[in-house]
């Protein structure tokens, strides 16, 4: 380039310039901006393949998962881990009833083994909301699942209410895994019970055993989620009321 | 075609994806998980002498898994392919009534590796249109969202990539993710996130929903992952972006009531990241540059006070921006020249000594 004096702009030319140029704040939507956010690829989406656990498949080793009742061999320590994480991460030690996540696991244990629980739910709207994040309460499990299908056009026939309990002992896994439907229904009662182990003392998990550590660590848990949205300060305080009445309540 | 016919061919497929993928691996993708990403279509340019499924072949397989009531590893693997190859395959099937749900029923069932697999199926099916991502949404947003929650990494992000699609995609999938709550379940994953590895998929999915409309996100949210990018020193243009997004916008984190030294907070990641900067060569280097530039031109507009944590930080501010206007992109180049106009005024409104034109070299040759 001829001259380093002509390449660059003087400051007379500079503020000239200045002049056309809007200043101060503006916000992502201004039209200042939308040359420069044609600088930026647009997000593409993408699915995905995978594949790799061929040669797993071919080992002949297996890997026995020791979870009381259920006894599925794996290929892989791999294959067992993801088996673990999705079906007894989130285990109820009392039914042995198997929980997608710490959410519905809370729920299960609070609606299903809980006396207090069911005491309470006569005379308050107790039943959670399926999501997490949604803070309403249903005085019934129907009206709950109305809810649901209501405002969070859930499908009617929502399945992880009705999760799956360990499989059962004696079947076989196929190697198709053709077993899936169990997961659609309700495992019965006394299957859970033929599931339990010499180890275990039978008709245990079908007592309805108050634990209120546990209830209060769950309660505490929700409360301390909900103090921090600091959007419901009512309903948090109504929940802390709650966790002082049942410790109340409580059989020293 | 019986099953063993299938099974054969399904093996044929993917030994050539995976050596495909063996000479692909350090090139696409660092970590060592036996997944890629594809775009739609991508898969038959890549493997040229891949099996062409067809639309037939997706009609026989839907029947079949209906028929069934089940869908074996098998189907749902050459599904997936079927759709990763053609938006017509795509069409096809979500045109056969029930198919779907069969997805579905896996995706919930008790087999870990079919709950994976059937995830990875919609993951492909939802690169098509409106249609099939909103037949999704209806049919398995909420397990979707669930699984978010799992503890199973490979499902949870997948799980993620199919809300992350139907996202990106126009039309009603959107509306019934957002009555799931998507949106605050995002930004509490993120916050609580122990998976590196998924935190920029994680805000890539927050991104597009602040891009499509930010009030989706309440103001506590936006507040929250404000505080939280803030505080971790973002390092990636994507950070940057979703950063000035929620610091800029309608019903946005409000700058006012922001003290000095969170404002000086944010200067110091813009400077830092403009610093640090060498070039315009790649995506995430354009995003970091020009929305350090917005961050600052808008932060000296609406708090001139933070200027003094440019001067203790860069004394030569327009040595910095010299050292941008050499690249020569015109575009970002106008908007630099907005950043020193509102430096301008900063200065001003300081009393500032000295005067940032005098020192600034701004080529003839690449203004707009
Ligand atoms: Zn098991
Ligand atoms: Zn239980
Ligand atoms: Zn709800």
């Amino acid at each position: 380039m001829a001259g380093s004096l002509s390449a660059f702009l003087t400051e007379v030319d500079l503020l000239d310039l200045l002049n056309d140029i809007p200043g101060g704040c503006k916000t992502a939507d201004d039209p200042f901006f939308s040359e420069g956010n044609k600088l930026l690829k647009p997000f593409v989406k993408q699915g995905v393949i995978s594949f790799g656990d061929e040669e797993e498949l071919h080992k002949k080793n297996y890997v026995l998962c020791n979870v009381p009742g259920c006894n599925k061999e794996f290929h892989s320590v791999y294959e067992y881990e993801s088996h673990y994480n999705s079906l007894h991460r989130y285990l109820c030690h009392q039914c042995k009833k198997c929980l997608p996540t710490p959410h519905f696991l809370d729920l299960h244990i609070l609606e299903q083994h809980d006396s207090y629980f069911s005491v309470l739910a006569q005379h308050k709207p107790m039943f959670a909301c399926f999501l997490e994040e949604c803070k309403q309460m249903s005085a019934t499990p129907e009206e709950r699942k109305d809810h649901c299908i209501r405002i969070h056009k859930f499908p009617s026939n929502f399945r992880f209410e009705t999760s799956p309990a360990v499989l059962s002992k004696g079947k076989k896994e196929r190697k198709d895994s053709q077993q899936s439907d169990v997961a659609m229904e309700e495992t019965s009662k006394s299957e859970v019970a033929s599931k339990v182990p010499k180890n275990f003392s039978f008709g245990h998990q079908k007592q309805k055993v108050f634990d209120s550590k546990s209830y209060a660590r769950i309660l505490a848990r929700k409360h301390k989620k909900e103090t921090e949205m600091e959007c419901e300060n009512v309903s948090a305080l109504e929940d802390s009321k709650t966790v002082e009445d049942l410790m109340e309540s409580l059989p020293s | 075609m019986t099953s063993n016919d299938i099974s054969e061919s399904t093996q044929r497929l993917r030994e050539k994806i995976r050596v495909f993928q063996a000479a692909e691996r350090n090139s696409r993708r660092e970590d060592d998980t036996d997944s890629m990403r594809l775009g739609l279509g991508e898969i038959s340019q890549l493997i040229e002498e891949l099996e062409n499924l067809t639309e037939k072949d997706v009609t026989g397989l839907a029947s079949r898994i209906k028929r069934k009531k089940h869908a074996s590893y098998d189907d749902m693997f050459r599904l997936s392919h079927a759709f990763l190859q053609s938006v017509e395959n795509i069409a096809t099937f979500v045109k056969i009534p029930g198919a779907l749900n069969v997805i579905v029923k896996e995706l919930t069932g008790s087999d870990a590796k079919s709950q994976v697999i059937a995830c990875e199926t919609l993951c492909n099916l939802s690169l098509g249109d409106s249609v099939p991502c909103e037949k999704i949404a209806t049919a398995a947003g909420s397990y979707l969202i669930t699984h978010l929650d799992s503890s199973e990494l490979r499902l949870k992000r997948t799980s993620l990539w199919v809300l992350t699609n139907i996202l990106a995609t126009d039309g009603k999938g959107i509306s019934t993710l957002l009555s799931q709550e998507i949106a605050s379940k995002l930004v509490h994953l993120y916050l609580e996130c122990k998976y590196p590895e998924l935190e920029d998929d994680i805000l890539l999915a927050i991104d597009i929903l602040l891009e499509k409309d930010a009030n989706v996100i309440d103001a506590n949210d936006q507040s929250k992952l404000y505080d939280s990018l803030r505080t971790k020193q973002p390092h990636k243009g994507l950070h940057l972006n979703v950063l000035f997004m929620i610091l800029f916008r309608a019903n946005s984190v409000s700058l006012e009531t922001e003290n000095f030294e969170r404002t000086s907070e944010l200067v110091e990641i813009a400077i830092n990241t403009l610093n640090a900067a060498e070039h315009l060569n790649s995506q995430d280097n354009i995003l970091k540059v020009l929305y350090s530039i917005r961050i600052l031109g808008n932060l000296f507009a609406k708090c001139p006070d933070c200027f003094v944590a440019v001067e203790k930080l860069c004394p030569s501010l327009s040595s910095l921006v010299n050292k941008v206007l050499s690249w020569n992109n015109k575009t970002i180049n106008k908007e630099l020249l907005w950043l020193v106009k509102n430096t301008i005024s900063c200065q001003t409104a300081l009393n500032r000594p000295g005067n940032v034109l005098k020192e600034l070299q701004v080529s003839r040759l690449t203004i707009f």
